[in-house]
């Protein structure tokens, strides 16, 4: 009997400890479904200077621009987007750099009332420093109100508009790879009289709002007009002219990238190249001609006036074996043909010697006059 | 092993014995001298007790107990150690305002104050908390030669001005290192179909072994916007937003040669994400 009651007594205990457990299971499902959870690092370490995920990702965060009284801009007037350019130049191994430029674009009225009452502050400062200074006027408040006017003369012709804009530079990476890189971003940056500061006490903060998220640090903003807000967008590739099949050109020494073109997506298929003598132009040719053989399967004509033996152009044609043929005429050739005779289809022609040429993959015209031709 | 050879054969062990810790009275590691001072508490407990009187006995047993399952409970292994120096150090950071994040153990609420998505909506509308929604764009600009910046920067301010007022659009470019040569994958598909034609085989071969055999890392660039969409009622409020701005957005991202695409799968939007998360090597 004492058995049965204890029993009764537990249930409520073991419902209890059954409930528990279902809400932890339900809490690591919702767990497992969250975006976050899977996007997030496993340990994220939060420092007034920098972050550090995993033990191991060193993270900063640099903002640019200057903060400033409503009326002035807080990136310098010549900005270019060749900055964006001269960041992305920077190919560090070890290093990961997110440029993050975010805009909110302001109502022209609002933007009118609020230099209006910029202006008005500075009037009022101006006129109290006239007193106290015998009517010496502050050459800072005399730009500030200058520029005051200039900005609103942008908007009241409708020629710009007002943003707040918030440009955060990434960097993570290893901790001595990414202070490296930070001076380097420096550097640049105050290079083209861009403010830079440390977000101290913020970093995790400036790091979200870096990010593609509706999450903005009041912090960060800076007050642009459209130019500047153009410029500051990532809008140019330094690696764009790769394709995954084409012609391959060689290796741009700016990105380290392999680059290589597919012809058929050009408007125009039409190539100069130009350096002074001996800089290797023939010889840059015959290289691209080659690869046009055997990677595009073209069949190429090689026509020279000169007889270039410095280029051993004649090697070329020669590497091809069967598929190759060299045809000397001119005045001093051993073959006369009519040029044009390539043109016209094998069958046509029948076995005309000349047609044979026209199944030749490296075809290649010596001595050439080009005057008479 | 060959019969004529001058050792003996192998035995299996055994039993399987506990190997000894490594660092066990290493007097580089922490814990051997966190042993040694408990030792030497102890000693000095075990002195007090011999000489104190019979209730001072006690209380010093009580504490050499209390040294003894402390020292047990948190540095009796090297990992202990550890342990608990990390649990310290983080303790006092916790003091100091410096906080630790575990995304383990934390609840899914917690995290999405980081992460704020919610769901991601056909079409690529994402859903963030407080009801706020927004789509993810990757784009594929062209570079740019300093003759045609200029008007590639008007194209682009025409872009920037066509965002409606108070509303957010983020451009973000990441950088990404790039492990794979497009080329190399060309030349071994052009070789396997080259034939036995030799000179062909032997160009493309050279071609692979010259490509392939320089390893200079090349840093590649992924580019992202994002339109927020605003704070909506629903999902069927934000496809409005949608249909009312982003057509227009588009419009003018083609024009300044940004080749936008929406992105609208559930991976891709993710991976565009962990393209900003992730470590130096994707």
């Amino acid at each position: 009997m004492s058995k049965i009651i204890g029993k009764i007594k537990s249930i409520p205990g073991a419902i209890r400890r059954k409930l528990r457990r279902a809400d932890e299971r339900a809490q690591d499902e919702a767990w497992k479904r969250s975006y976050a959870s899977q996007l997030l690092p496993s340990r994220m370490e939060i420092y007034d200077t920098h972050l550090r995920f995993d033990e191991r990702t060193y993270v900063r965060c640099l903002v640019c621009g200057l903060r400033s009284v409503t009326g002035s801009e807080g990136y310098p007037r010549e900005l270019s987007s060749k900055v964006i350019e001269r960041l992305q130049e920077l190919s560090f191994e070890g290093v990961k750099i997110i440029l993050s430029n975010g805009l909110i674009q302001l109502q022209g009225t609002d933007t009118k009332e609020e230099l209006q009452t910029a202006s008005y502050n500075v009037n009022k400062e101006q006129i109290s420093r006239g007193i106290t200074h015998q009517g010496n006027p502050d050459l800072e408040l005399m730009m500030k109100h200058q520029d005051i006017i200039s900005n609103y003369r942008q908007i009241y012709y409708n020629s710009q508009r007002t943003f707040q804009s918030s440009f955060i530079i990434v960097i993570k990476g290893g901790e001595e790879e990414v202070f490296r890189a930070e001076s380097h971003i420096i550097s640049i940056l105050k290079s083209e009289l861009i403010e830079v500061q440390i977000p101290t006490g913020r970093m995790l903060e400036m790091f979200l709002s870096a990010l593609l998220l509706p999450v903005s640090e009041s912090k960060a903003w800076v007050e642009v007009r459209s130019d500047g807000a153009a410029a500051l967008c990532a809008a140019s590739n330094l690696n764009s002219r790769t394709d995954e099949k084409g012609l391959y050109f060689g290796k741009d020494l700016l990105t380290n990238n392999e680059v290589m073109l597919d012809l058929s997506t050009l408007a125009s298929r039409q190539l100069v190249m130009c350096g002074s003598t001996g800089s290797g132009k023939t010889f840059t040719f015959l290289l691209l001609l080659m690869r046009l053989v055997d990677m595009c399967n073209a069949r190429v004509i090689y026509t020279t006036p000169k007889a270039d033996e410095g280029t051993k152009y004649r090697a070329v044609a020669e590497f091809y074996q069967e598929k190759g043929c060299i045809a000397d005429i001119g005045l001093n050739g051993t073959e006369y043909l009519n040029p044009l005779d390539i043109l016209i289809d094998i069958e046509t022609v029948g076995k005309s010697p000349y047609a044979v040429k026209a199944g030749l993959s490296f075809l290649i015209f010596a001595g050439l006059n080009i005057s008479t031709f | 092993m060959s019969a004529l050879s001058p050792y003996s054969q192998p035995k299996p062990p055994i039993t399987v014995t506990k190997v000894k810790n490594d660092r066990f009275l290493d007097f580089t590691a922490l814990h051997t001298w966190i042993m040694l001072l408990a030792i030497g508490i102890g000693l000095y407990l075990f002195k007090m007790i011999a000489v104190s009187p019979n209730i001072d006995k006690l209380m010093y047993l009580g504490v050499a107990f209390v040294i003894a399952n402390i020292w047990y409970k948190f540095f009796s292994t090297d990992e202990k150690v550890q342990f608990s120096k990390d649990r310290v150090i983080f303790f006092i950071s916790d003091k100091q305002g410096k906080h630790v994040i575990n995304s383990f153990d934390s609840t899914a609420e917690d995290l999405e104050k980081f992460i704020p998505i919610k769901k991601i909506h056909s079409g690529g509308i994402v859903e963030y908390s407080r009801n706020e929604y927004g789509i993810v764009i990757e784009t594929y600009p062209n570079r740019i030669s300093d003759d045609v910046r200029e008007h590639h920067e008007k194209k682009l301010e025409k872009l920037v001005n066509g965002i409606p007022a108070n509303t957010a659009f983020k451009t973000l470019s990441c950088s990404v290192l790039e492990p794979k040569k497009p080329v190399l994958n060309f030349l071994l598909e052009l070789s396997s179909k080259a034939g036995d034609f030799k000179p062909k085989n032997k160009h493309l071969t050279d071609m692979y072994l010259q490509i392939s055999g320089d390893d200079s890392k090349v840093i590649s660039w992924k580019y992202y916007a994002s339109l927020s969409l605003g704070k909506q009622k629903n999902q069927d409020h934000a496809k409005i937003q949608y249909g009312a701005v982003v057509p227009g957005l588009l419009k003018n991202m083609k024009a300044a040669s940004l080749r936008p695409r929406i992105l609208t799968e559930n991976r891709e939007i993710l991976d565009s994400y962990r393209v900003m998360f992730s470590e130096v090597a994707l």
